[in-house]
């Protein structure tokens, strides 16, 4: 039985956007052959498998931030946004420690790459899901941010009441003191009443009970209502008679009393309305959840559920992260902020596909394109190769070739056909191409290099990209 | 026709960066790694793409001519006896628009070497109506895949598909207007099978006298047979609204499936010698109370007439939109009509109560009544799991007002299902169990 949400469902593998697998394996072979060869050039044989993962998670997170059960869109959510945020973290800090652009330009272009393979395979790299994952996923940021603020706002409050009953029980004076009592009793009797009416305690009463426990309940109602009341009235008339004097005449012979009752009465007062509040939130948060967050779009409540879950992730983190003391602690406070780059970049594709700069159908197999020529173009400026460079380049084009292939095969055939032979002929033919010109440029290359002289001159290479843009003019594909 | 396909503009951007940037960075393996997409640019500029004469298409229909619901395959082979390989052809069939396919894929595509053969199996499922295929559009392309020539092939072989409602019923041929039937009484009489022997009366035929027990006893003994007579059997079709669904877009609905059902058991009661009459309810016809109607009778001229009428019905299904009375009065004055020696059949597709009350109306006549219901809901969504429920419950409903049930299932043969009930129960001679006999 498969384990969660499977990403391969018909609707996912729809008849028009996905590729077929054959084009897809041939383009996912490439992308892997560079990305392991770029790791192992660039000192680290686990590129592949440490950044493949965090694709993957991504990949598939963006493919289930779009569908319509809660459990698949907030499993979405935790794939998508920390996997995200840790591949632009990776890139951010591959650019910050690189010695050159072009280091920066094979770990960009990897990622790239490989994110174009999954998203092929998930077929989900387009305008509407792109845009799904944007509005979602800043939906959840949103949850979480103010999620963190009134998590601020409550640990305030409680802050001030630690500190107040501090201050009675320990600091205060016998008037004071008392006064503080006064106070606590009307808090606690308020929570209470809240509680009692939020609690459904009659309707879990056996059914023969249920009148007579209504009846206790509505007098127990009152009681507290008069309590709290009552309270806070006696407190206005105790403040009135400190402030003439009358109050602290009384209590002065008392005092030793006084400090007794408010030590023993205010910490029990204080808890009861603490729990109080807390059963009255834990309440009304069930009821919601059982029956308004229903009615709720999948994509409000998954979002709030997410948001719970990435705070939740980030308290997990805070001890490992105060490890690397003040290092952690900007980490911590840079977090929170990492998203938002990720917006920006979902921000930036969707604005790529309505001015048509990305191909709305390949967009993936322009991804994996891009990203092995962005490979090929970092390898040459790190010193590479130049067999690395031509053959990356050549893989780009071989990647954009197929893809693009498999997804006419789709569209023109469905996905029903057997098509395999019809898509590896292609393939061969696409892949000789580029075999046959890596040779000859490699040839020409070294030739280059061992005659050097005028063939590498600036105004030779200016020569021959006057030449390159005549030949581009009648062709432009 | 023949185009150009524009797939290489990614290419020239390439080619462009990598120039640029090679001049910029004043390096020369990126200027000479510009050559790689212009490589490929001109790899499938220069491809070209044509559609050879020697590409033969052939189409073979099994069964060419079908009843309602029947699948039918499809099978559709290209070959290449141009002399050359082909590396990209692609082929779809022209599927009637109005037909569903079943199972397979009517679109296809391979490499083909010389001599090779691409063939496409599908599966149809048949409505009533006589279908055109249209002529396979056929696609080659070059091996750089930047042209694509398109045309139409027009096929050997079969090209139309004919949908009737007796499509499989066998002809009447053997059957004469004087036949008696094949329902057997307790009454003896003349026939085949030996039923008893009586007392010798004068007149009696020579040859009923059971001259063995002359020569064994000296006393003459008159045969006595199994009298065979025929019933009357009548057919209420369901072309309401609601039987007017069908399972998926492209198949046939339930009235559809049940004019063929109706056709099919109405040739087999009349080959076995029985009377039938049919009524088609959901249609302002001028029959008794608004039904389509056809009276009692026999033969083979009873049989075209009530094909006709069955096939006139669909006809006009689709421009009806009207008030028509309620099923059960509809039911009632059949009833009335036809006198208590009936026997009823009621072929609907039970989406709604009126099948069941108008079952239950009809046993107050104390004849043999039967449901006999194509299933056309969808069981791969909720509510057609739930609608099955209902369906089901209803059928209950209408066994437990005494009616024989009979559900025939998507997928089952109508032949096999017929046999079963309204065939062998002729057959019998147990003058208690009878053609469409309840229970």
């Amino acid at each position: 039985m498969p384990l969660g949400p499977r990403l391969d469902r018909p609707s996912a593998v729809g008849d028009e956007g996905r590729p077929r697998a054959a084009s897809l394996t041939v383009t996912a072979v490439i992308v892997v052959a560079v990305v392991v060869v770029v790791g192992l050039l660039n000192g680290s044989p686990l590129l592949f498998t440490s950044a493949g993962l965090f694709v993957g998670l991504a990949s598939a997170g963006l493919a289930l931030l779009s569908r319509d059960r809660v459990g698949s869109v907030v499993l979405g959510h935790v794939c998508f946004l920390p996997s995200a945020v840790v591949l632009a973290a990776i890139v951010v800090f591959s650019g910050l420690t690189g010695t050159t652009v072009g280091l920066w330009l094979l770990v960009a272009g990897s990622l790239l790459a490989l994110f174009g393979v999954t998203a092929g395979w998930n077929d989900v790299f387009d305008a509407e899901s792109v845009r799904e994952a944007l509005v979602a996923s800043a939906l959840s940021y949103v949850f979480w941010l103010l999620g963190v603020v009134a998590l601020l706002i409550l640990a305030s409050v409680g802050w001030l009441g630690w500190t107040l009953l501090d201050f009675f029980i320990t600091d205060a004076g016998p008037l004071v003191g008392l006064l503080g009592v006064v106070a606590m009793v009307g808090v606690a009797s308020g929570c209470l009443y809240v509680a009692v009416r939020t609690v459904p305690a009659v309707q879990l009463a056996p059914e023969d009970r249920r009148a007579r426990a209504r009846e206790r309940y509505d007098v127990l109602k009152s009681w507290l209502l008069v309590g709290a009341i009552g309270s806070w009235g006696l407190l206005a008339a105790a403040v009135l008679a400190a402030a003439t004097g009358l109050l602290g005449a009384v209590v002065r012979p008392l005092s030793a009393a006084i400090a007794v009752l408010t030590s023993a009465l205010t910490a029990v007062l204080a808890v009861v309305a603490t729990v109080a509040l807390l059963l009255s939130v834990a309440v009304r948060s069930g009821r919601w959840a059982a029956s308004e967050a229903r009615q709720r779009s999948t994509r409000s409540v998954a979002a709030a559920i997410a948001a719970l879950c990435y705070a939740s992730g980030l308290l997990l983190a805070v001890p490992m992260l105060a490890r690397f003391g003040n290092r952690g602690i900007a980490v911590f406070l840079t977090i929170p902020f990492l998203p938002l780059s990720i917006y920006l970049v979902l921000a930036g594709v969707l604005l790529g596909f309505y001015v048509g700069a990305i191909p709305r159908r390949a967009g993936p197999a322009a991804l994996s394109a891009t990203g092995l020529v962005a490979v090929g173009l970092g390898g040459a400026l790190a010193g590479y190769s130049s067999l690395f460079v031509f053959a990356t380049v050549a893989g780009g084009l071989v990647a954009w070739d197929v893809g693009t292939f498999g997804l006419g095969v789709t569209a023109e055939l469905g996905h029903r056909p057997e098509t395999r032979r019809l898509e590896l002929y292609h393939g061969v033919f696409a892949v000789g191409v580029g075999l046959v010109g890596v040779a000859a440029l490699t040839v020409l290359d070294a030739v280059r290099q061992t005659v050097a002289g005028g063939i590498g001159t600036p105004a030779a290479m200016g020569i021959a990209v006057v030449g390159v843009v005549l030949l581009l003019v009648p062709l432009r594909g | 026709m023949t185009r150009r396909r524009t797939r290489w503009r990614g290419a020239v951007t390439a080619a462009t960066v990598l120039a640029g940037a090679g001049v910029l960075a004043n390096n020369g393996t990126l200027l000479l790694a510009a050559a790689i997409p212009l490589a490929y640019l001109l790899y499938g500029t220069v491809s070209a793409a044509s559609v050879p004469d020697g590409l033969t298409v052939t189409r073979r229909i099994e069964p060419r001519v079908a009843p309602p619901g029947r699948p039918v395959s499809v099978t559709v082979t290209l070959t290449n006896d141009t002399g050359r390989t082909l590396s990209d052809v692609r082929l779809v069939d022209g599927v009637p628009e109005t037909l569903a396919v079943l199972d397979g894929s009517p679109r296809g595509g391979r490499t083909l070497r010389v001599g090779e053969t691409l063939t496409l199996a599908y599966s149809l499922v048949a409505r009533r109506g006589e279908y055109d295929f249209a002529p396979p559009k056929l696609r080659v392309r070059g091996v750089g895949a930047g042209t694509v020539a398109t045309t139409e092939r027009v096929p050997d072989g079969d090209e139309r598909l004919v949908c009737r409602l007796d499509a499989d019923a066998p002809p009447l041929s053997d059957s004469g207007e004087t036949r008696v039937g094949r329902l057997t009484t307790d009454t003896p009489g003349e026939g085949l099978t030996f039923h008893s022997t009586r007392e010798y009366r004068h007149g009696d035929p020579a040859g009923r006298i059971d001259w063995r027990g002359y020569a064994k006893h000296g006393e003459l003994a008159t045969v006595n047979y199994d009298r065979q007579v025929s019933a009357t059997v009548v057919f209420v079709l369901d072309a309401r609204k609601s039987a007017r669904v069908s399972a998926g877009p492209g198949r046939p609905t339930a009235a559809e499936l049940g004019a063929y059902a109706t056709t099919r058991a109405v040739n087999t009661l009349l080959q076995a010698g029985h009377n039938v009459a049919i009524g088609v309810a959901g249609l302002d016809g001028d029959g008794p109370a608004g039904l389509v109607w056809l009276p009692p009778g026999n033969g083979s001229q009873q049989r075209s007439r009530a094909i006709a009428l069955l096939g006139d019905a669909l006809d006009a299904l689709d421009d009806s939109g009207g008030l028509t009375p309620s099923l059960v009065k509809q039911c009632r004055r059949v009833a009335d009509l036809v006198g208590r020696e009936a026997q009823f059949v009621l072929v609907s597709p039970v989406l709604d109560d009126a099948p069941a009350e108008a079952i239950e109306l009809w046993t107050s006549f104390d004849q043999p009544r039967t449901v006999l219901s194509p299933d056309v809901v969808a069981s791969n969504t909720v509510s057609g799991q739930y609608e099955r429920i209902r369906r089901r419950t209803r059928l209950a409903r209408c066994q437990a007002g005494g009616a024989r049930t009979i559900d025939w299932r998507r997928g089952t043969p109508l032949p096999t299902i017929l046999e079963l009930t309204f065939a062998a129960e002729a057959k019998q001679a147990d003058p208690g169990v009878r053609a469409g006999g309840g229970g």
